[in-house]
């Protein structure tokens, strides 16, 4: 599959962060806080290819980073509770307002998150790319409302966790749960830390620049 | 000639509900055509869905799943085994039966007499009072009971050369006794001809080609079962797989609701079975049924627990039987007697429903899908009129996953802004 246009996908460095924050940037995208915001949490640590459908989902769940270091049984347990679903292009993955019940982890193809703005419209925040994953909260069992939403552009596959098979999975292999939970916990607290670099490293920029504009 | 897009999309829209209404058509079909299935299937179901998280458990001691099941099968079947060897060694045989049959008539007829004060010519105040009633009812349980001409030949023929010892001489006393009182009765009687000493009804027995029948139908249970406990989230995901993606959640979020409601319902309604038996086999070995009867009555009554009542109902008239015709019992409670023992029954089965209710009932079940009595009443005849006695076991788990399935699809339907 063709690539779509997109921009380049920045490093996940304090100065790729940096870099990918500064306005000075050509990136259009990053062109406002909120969707500076939404890239820093959004982003993926993965560096390898995820374009190649080898192996089939235990393959891909092998070179996902939410899983990583899982034996090859517990991956296979793990494929046996995902849900592979497709999406056409436009289709919503998730949308925002409404409770969420699955984390989803993009196979292939582009997803974006979009929020509605004030005047109702549909601003579009970032784009993801495999191996991307969102909704981890919802899997976690925290009962929140989705904030943002989720559409297919072009065709997409992703993988579904649901909290349903999280909780059947620590039933009955609690300590491969345990380790699902905690890269999930990981991953979020991660994102939260990210947001506040990105926050903090705004607020400098804007700062900096307020002190060039005045000297 | 060319037709325009809008009108191949409103032919493939028409092409989509003809196939859906075909499918519709077809399933309903097949399920009708294979009804008698539909139990086997659905009791080995209930069974694999009590025993999956043993299975689960095996698993998590490394135990591959295979070996796992293989394990619980030969468990089941050891226990299967046990239950059928200990039942066909407590069941009486068809001639022990038979003496079995004419003492039940012979006490059933003297108590009747005793506590109605049928040596009066009026019969006692109580006699005077529900006598018009519970007359026929006793006309009703004489005619089961007595003997037809061919069974009383097969009991004099066993009875008559083993005469000399005290038990059998006095199963001919029974008997003459018994032709004693249906004569009187026949004579005291206005309506129709004297009733014979023995009643002429035809029992008919099961053909083979039933029983084969049966046993057809019921050999599909355990692959079934072994399927179902093989399973480890294929039937879920493949029926997750047919929903469209706009329901995928709230359809994730219905089939955990069902699987926890049932699975939590079945095994707690099993763990209280299992209880509610154990406890009225013990209470009833303690009032002085002998062990071996005690345990068969506790495991029939905690089979069938899973309909409200019938279970305590089943303990009480199985062990008030057994009072009915117990002879020389050995009760180990000093004060229990042949005179009071049917009281001491009925005191050990409400003592059993009891617990049931405090204790049981709330620990086990807790607050698990609660149904009113009066759902559960009308679901058992219900289920007991369109599949006979099993359909009555299977009308609750029935009634529970419907209302479950109705409720939070209605909740999730809502919460997801597609209603």
């Amino acid at each position: 599959m063709d690539r779509p246009d997109l921009p380049p996908k920045p490093r996940l460095s304090m100065t790729g962060l940096r870099k990918l924050l500064s306005p000075r940037t050509a990136d259009p995208l990053s062109a406002s806080t909120p969707r500076r915001l939404a890239r820093a949490l959004f982003e993926s640590d993965s560096e390898g290819s995820f374009r190649d459908n080898r192996g089939g989902v235990l393959g891909f769940l092998e070179r996902v980073p939410l899983f990583e270091g899982l034996g090859r049984l517990d991956l296979q347990r793990v494929a046996r509770i995902v849900h592979e679903r497709e999406y056409g292009d436009g289709e919503y993955i998730s949308r925002e307002g409404m409770p969420g019940a699955a984390l989803f982890i993009l196979k292939s193809g582009f997803v974006e998150v979009t929020r509605r703005g004030r005047d109702g419209a549909n601003v579009m925040l970032v784009t993801l790319e495999p191996p991307a994953s969102f909704e981890e909260e919802a899997a976690t069992g925290m009962n929140t409302t989705r904030w943002f939403s989720t559409r297919a552009r072009g065709p997409v596959s992703v993988l579904a966790l649901g909290r349903s098979d999280l909780d059947a999975l620590a039933d009955a292999f609690p300590p491969l749960a345990n380790k699902v939970l905690m890269r999930l916990a990981g991953t979020m607290s991660t994102r939260f830390q990210r947001v506040l670099d990105a926050l903090y490293i705004t607020e400098s920029l804007e700062a900096g620049g307020q002190q060039e504009s005045k000297s | 000639m060319t037709s325009s897009p809008e009108a191949s999309v409103e032919t493939g829209v028409v092409l989509k509900r003809l196939v859906a209404l075909g499918a519709t058509g077809l399933g309903t079909y097949l399920l009708f055509e294979l009804r008698s299935l539909i139990v086997p299937v659905l009791v080995s179901g209930l069974l694999a869905y009590v025993f999956h998280p043993l299975v689960t458990r095996l698993e998590r001691l490394k135990l591959p799943r295979d070996a796992a099941i293989a394990l619980l099968l030969a468990g089941v079947s050891l226990a299967a085994v046990l239950i059928v060897n200990g039942a066909r060694s407590v069941a009486p045989s068809e001639g022990h039966m038979l003496e079995l049959r004419v003492r039940a008539l012979y006490k059933l007829n003297t108590h009747y007499k005793t506590l109605m004060g049928l040596g009066q010519p009026r019969g006692n105040r109580l006699y005077q009072l529900v006598g018009t009633d519970l007359d026929p009812v006793l006309d009703e349980l004489t005619r089961s009971l007595a003997l037809t001409p061919e069974e009383h030949a097969q009991f004099l023929a066993r009875v008559t050369p083993l005469g000399r010892d005290k038990g059998q001489s006095l199963q001919l006393t029974y008997d003459q006794a018994n032709a004693e009182a249906l004569r009187k009765r026949a004579v005291a009687s206005q309506d129709g001809p004297a009733q014979p000493a023995v009643m002429t009804s035809a029992r008919s027995s099961a053909k083979p080609g039933v029983v084969r029948g049966i046993l057809s139908r019921w050999a599909i249970a355990p692959l079934v079962f072994y399927f179902l406990l093989r399973d480890t989230g294929e039937i879920k995901r493949g029926l997750l797989a047919l929903v469209p993606n706009r329901l995928f959640e709230p359809a994730l979020n219905v089939l955990a609701d069902l699987d926890k409601a049932l699975g939590d319902y079945v095994r707690g309604v099993f763990l209280e079975c299992g209880w509610l038996g154990l406890t009225v086999g013990i209470l009833l070995t303690v009032v002085g049924v002998p062990l071996h009867w005690a345990m068969a009555i506790g495991i029939v009554s905690g089979a069938s627990n899973v309909i409200p009542y019938v279970g305590s109902a089943i303990a009480m008239l199985s062990g008030l039987g057994y009072a009915l015709l117990a002879e020389d019992f050995r009760p180990l409670l000093p004060w229990v007697n042949s005179g009071n023992l049917a009281l001491w029954v009925v005191a050990a089965v409400a003592l059993a429903e009891l617990l049931k209710s405090v204790i049981y009932e709330p620990f086990v079940l807790g607050g698990r899908v609660k149904l009113h009595p009066l759902v559960m009443g009308i679901g058992a005849v219900g289920g007991a009129t369109l599949f006979g006695p099993v359909g009555m076991l299977l009308a609750i788990p029935a009634i529970t996953t419907a209302k479950v399935l109705v409720s939070s699809s209605a909740k999730q339907l809502k919460a997801y802004g597609l209603v």
